[in-house]
């Protein structure tokens, strides 16, 4: 608001480049197009409850160009315990995410550029993202790079202070058919974030004072991901996944996750997985501080060692025909998840979701 | 009939959504100094040692005595309370007199200071009259 008017010209970009896309759209006819909406809620027992709707378009301009754009708003209520620590009912808020992006075919080759934009309370982050992938040996090897810049920008809340964050962004992976049931994916992602780093929303405890913490103002992540999608007889398929992490704040963590996919027939599609992850705390975590007080402190929760698993239970439903007022291949979706880490950190997630594959002429009358 | 078990479907998994509750945050402890370093301690706060002599100086000029500028007096405690949410950092008296609030530049002398004791006398302390 007032104290973002940096932002206008983005929302006036963005604007613009929203108009364009539907300018592009109105001129040409569509070879794929499609509308997604869904609907997820989210609870945790951190007394976090969020309600969004997304909204995701897809339209190939022509065959050779596709542009994708993409809308969500976070409805939260009873904002986290950070909020609740000065505000005794808890906040309200909202999160706004938009995105935009090209992609441009060349033979073998496509290429990808766009940004996005979210903003909530104390909190907006601005990404430009582009990337690179080709396929090779007929299709069965595909290399990929790519490269996104952030600029993200806390609000010292209660200051009307706004603190950047600059954060780089930079992978490749190397996806290979391994047989015909099998597919591999090998990748390594870079990230440096440099500038305010500090989370303003939490305390630390020094010497019995509750204080903002203080933590290096760079951070430098590398990030090891492996994956392996093998196919089983009778329409059903194995997922498993493997990540390394680690960075110069002396965070390390792995995970793990592996999941099974079944097609009970063709409209219903069954999934369960399962994923543990472990962590070590950075080189300056501390629950609380005394005596001394050393250059960097923080008791960021995200910061200190933990271990976790994730259950998720998905069923997608795939009507062929129409039903009610939507079209038909409308893909209903309904996910559970339940998250338990050591730290006491517990959240159940239901999500139910609609993906409805409109054709936008019959969305804007076009 | 498969269809509109499908339909049934998702509308009780709207349903459901729209039942789920927060459950009220577990954390509600000492929000600490929410202005960044302070030279006031961790002792308790209260009205007539910490806040009056504050508001004295600083706000009785134009909130004291007859006048009531803003509609705000402070020339006794129930009228520095009045209309506040003591335990609730969106009070008026807190909003105005933190840093970037429209009362804050009245502030003489420390004005993080000052900020910061009237910020935890109100929140943390729940605008208490006396230790």
């Amino acid at each position: 608001m007032e104290r973002h008017p940096r932002i206008r010209p983005i929302i006036w970009l963005v604007f613009a480049g929203t108009m364009a896309f539907f300018l592009m759209v109105a001129r040409n006819r569509a070879q794929t197009n499609e509308v997604n909406v869904q609907f997820h809620t989210f609870q945790d027992a951190r007394g976090v409850t969020v309600r969004s709707p997304t909204v995701d378009v897809v339209q190939d301009v022509t065959d050779k160009v596709s542009v994708r754009g993409n809308y969500a708003l976070d409805a939260i209520s009873a904002a986290s315990d950070s909020c609740a620590r000065c505000h005794q009912n808890g906040v309200n808020s909202h999160r706004n995410v938009g995105g935009l992006s090209v992609t441009k075919k060349l033979d073998t080759t496509r290429v990808t550029v766009g940004g996005a934009y979210s903003r909530e309370n104390f909190y907006q982050a601005t990404t430009a993202l582009t990337s690179v992938s080709r396929d090779l040996a007929n299709g069965n090897t595909t290399v990929a790079g790519g490269y996104s810049f952030s600029l993200n920008q806390p609000t010292v809340h209660p200051t009307p202070q706004v603190q950047n964050q600059f954060e780089n962004n930079g992978f490749a992976s190397l996806t290979q058919t391994l047989s015909k049931t099998t597919i591999g994916q090998l990748g390594y992602e870079l990230g440096v974030v440099h500038g305010y780093l500090d989370n303003p929303y939490l305390r630390t405890s020094v010497n019995g004072v509750m204080t903002v913490g203080q933590v290096p103002d760079e951070r430098v992540k590398h990030t090891l991901t492996g994956r392996l999608r093998q196919a089983l007889p009778v329409d059903t398929y194995v997922e498993s996944d493997y990540r390394r992490y680690f960075d110069d704040w002396g965070v390390r963590s792995t995970a793990l996750s592996a999941g099974l996919s079944h097609h009970f027939n063709s409209q219903i599609l069954g999934n369960f997985a399962y994923r543990w992850y472990s962590q070590t705390g950075a080189s300056f975590y501390q629950p609380s501080y005394a005596g001394a007080v050393p250059q960097f402190f923080t008791a960021d929760f995200r910061l200190e060692p933990f271990k976790s698993g994730l259950y998720t239970g998905t069923v997608v439903i795939t009507p062929k025909q129409a039903f009610l007022w939507l079209p038909a291949e409308t893909g209903i979706t309904l996910q559970y998840d339940r998250y338990r880490a050591n730290n006491g950190f517990e959240a159940a997630i239901f999500s139910a979701g609609l993906r409805i594959p409109l054709r936008l002429r019959d969305v804007f009358g076009w | 009939m498969k269809l509109i078990a499908a339909a049934a479907l998702v509308w009780a998994s709207f349903i459901i959504c729209s039942c789920v509750q927060a459950q009220p945050a577990s954390d509600t402890g000492d929000p600490g100094f929410p202005f960044g370093p302070s030279a006031i301690g961790v002792q308790s706060l209260a009205y007539v040692p910490d806040i009056k002599p504050i508001l004295d100086q600083d706000c009785s000029e134009c909130h004291g005595g007859r006048r009531t500028d803003g509609g705000y007096r402070v020339n006794a405690y129930a009228d520095v309370v009045s209309g506040q949410r003591p335990g609730d950092a969106s009070s008026s008296l807190v909003v105005d007199c933190a840093p970037g609030g429209s009362m804050y530049q009245y502030f003489s002398g420390d004005r993080i200071t000052k900020a910061t004791i009237v910020f935890r006398w109100m929140v943390t302390y729940h605008a208490a009259a006396t230790r």
